[in-house]
């Protein structure tokens, strides 16, 4: 059984070589036009040089004529924002400038930064949700891209307000800095959470200031840690510790989800007027 | 000069199909897309943008999925939104040079580009203006001049003549006209007028599906011998258009001049009309709808 399975086998490969073999005697005959060869290598080199005429420059060169076209009002008020909330903290100081006031102060930077929220909220939705969405899709630059410049930016700006918040508190109050961080960016990252995961919902992507709503539950969520020493010791910070990287999980599994959505395009379609 | 091929394309939304199996190949010249509201132009228009992902079947450019061609394929695109989305803040040239810079065009090669286009739009004296302060019309021209930018090979215009006077719609209709020599251009209207003078081919669209392909010659043989014409009382007419398909109803007097699609004389006087794009349109869309 197994011989005459073997036997078609190098049948059919025989048949395959000789049938090549038919195709490459036959190629060989066939006569190539010189002419229409000469006109085809003509409307080749055309068609090179007309896309050489209109180069593709540079990504740098290209990247900067799109931040210095792309528009800035936000990036500026976001900047502000940033600033504003350090200001905020730096007055807070004034008034609350002793170690019993460490509390407050520590209730201060886990709620200020989480306004700055927002402005990431606002940039994304602008570039995406308000029809420009639509249009960028089509161009070289992706929307994909755009979101994820915006995002990066937006990130870097507060990541360093948040930062600068930190140190600034914690020099001053004598808080150890890892421990205030974690205070203060998991109600930071459970807001960029939220106000994220809304961006997946129609009604609040045409409402985005309905967002503001969930500042509500992170200053409770504030205040009782506030009231709560417990909170604040060192056996807590596990509890601290595995918030954070929840958080940071599905910050990044919304993240991935809201860009498989640009990918489908629906979203961007969605009547925005 | 490039080749759209639309095999079993389909979209749904939740529960409804948008785009039905599409199967149409596009090659250069002025297509014309015509349908009724909810037919699925814009979404068929939206997945050959790229825009939209389609529920199953492919687009090829050239023989490649234009998802797979990615930028390149964008970088031939030129593209006009049904409601197109701009900063209201910006001047027109300041969103022509974003645009630009989107489309990843050299800005020296933009600056000659946008001049031409504001030139073309007749747009140059507004140039400065924020984009907040253009009338519909305006805004359309500015659409068209973005869609322009890249010197596109594919344009498609969602559309294109909504909110422009009927000179503005002229004097586009002859850049169109020139533009779909070498290039493919799609564009979908309601107006018929603007298919009847530009497109080459026409392509009609009903409940997501193509129903006609091919020249206006062709799509006007379907409805020969449907069209009258007829003066009848004014008192016959609500009766004709409980039974017939009304194409246009003009007041002579007390009589009334109605132009009725239908495949059986209508009315004992009435006289056979010459098939207009607009007649044939109905006929395909309205009439055989009405009749099953």
């Amino acid at each position: 059984m197994n011989n005459k399975k073997t036997h078609r086998l190098c049948q059919m490969k025989s048949d395959a070589e000789d049938i090549k073999a038919l195709f490459t005697a036959a190629d060989r005959q066939l006569r190539i036009d010189e002419e229409r060869r000469e006109q085809t290598l003509a409307l080749l080199q055309q068609e090179a040089r007309s896309r050489a005429g209109r180069p593709l420059s540079d990504k740098l060169l290209l990247s900067g004529s799109l931040l210095r076209y792309t528009d800035r009002h936000l990036p500026c008020l976001h900047l502000l924002g940033c600033i504003a909330m350090l200001l905020a903290l730096l007055t807070m100081g004034l008034y609350f400038p002793t170690a019993q006031d460490a509390g407050v102060m520590v209730f201060a930077s886990m709620t200020l930064p989480c306004f700055l929220v927002f402005f990431s909220v606002f940039e994304f939705r602008q570039i995406c949700f308000t029809g420009m969405g639509e249009l960028s899709k089509t161009c070289f630059f992706h929307v994909r891209q755009l979101a994820a410049l915006s995002m990066i930016f937006s990130g870097i700006l507060n990541l360093m307000a948040v930062s600068a918040a930190i140190i600034l508190v914690g020099r001053q109050w004598k808080i150890r800095l890892l421990h205030l961080g974690l205070y203060v960016l998991v109600p930071f990252l459970f807001m960029q959470c939220v106000c994220f995961g809304c961006m997946l919902l129609e009604k609040i992507r045409r409402h985005t200031w309905l967002c503001a709503a969930f500042l509500l539950p992170t200053a409770v969520f504030s205040l009782a840690a506030f009231q709560s020493p417990a909170l604040y010791t060192e056996s807590a910070l596990f509890f601290w510790t595995a918030a954070l990287f929840a958080g940071i999980a599905i910050f990044a599994g919304e993240m991935k989800l809201l860009f498989a959505k640009l990918d489908k395009g629906e979203i961007l379609c969605t009547d925005w007027n | 000069m490039h080749r759209l091929e639309l095999t079993d394309l389909n979209k749904t939304f939740k529960n409804k199909t948008a785009v039905r199996d599409i199967n149409v190949s596009l090659e250069h010249g002025v297509y014309g897309l015509l349908g009724e509201n909810g037919a699925g132009k814009t979404t068929l228009m939206r997945m050959l943008c790229g825009i939209l992902e389609p529920t199953s079947g492919t687009i090829l450019c050239d023989g490649m999925p234009i998802r797979q061609l990615g930028g390149d394929y964008r970088m031939l695109l030129g593209y006009l939104p049904q409601d197109f989305g701009y900063y209201k803040e910006f001047t027109a040239l300041r969103f022509l040079h974003y645009m630009a810079a989107l489309k990843a065009l050299p800005e020296e090669y933009a600056h000659s580009r946008i001049e031409e286009l504001l030139e073309l739009v007749d747009l140059t004296a507004e140039r400065k203006n924020r984009l907040k302060t253009f009338s519909g019309g305006m805004i359309r021209r500015i659409g068209i001049a973005q869609a322009l930018l890249n010197d596109p090979e594919i344009l498609v215009l969602d559309e294109p003549t909504s909110g422009l006077d009927p000179g503005e719609r002229v004097r586009f209709r002859n850049i169109i006209s020139s533009l779909g020599k070498n290039r493919l251009v799609l564009l979908s209207t309601h107006i018929v007028s603007d298919v009847e003078y530009i497109a080459d081919k026409i392509l009609l669209m009903k409940d997501g599906s193509l129903l006609h392909v091919g020249d206006e010659s062709l799509l006007l043989s379907k409805a020969a011998g449907c069209v009258w014409k007829c003066l009848v009382p004014e008192a016959q007419v609500e009766l004709l258009e409980r039974q017939h398909l009304i194409g246009n109803l003009r007041h002579h007097g007390p009589e009334v001049e109605l132009r009725i699609i239908s495949a059986e004389k209508p009315w004992p006087e009435a006289e056979p009309a010459e098939v207009t794009l607009e007649d044939a349109y109905l006929y395909c869309i309205k009439y055989t709808g009405r009749r099953r």
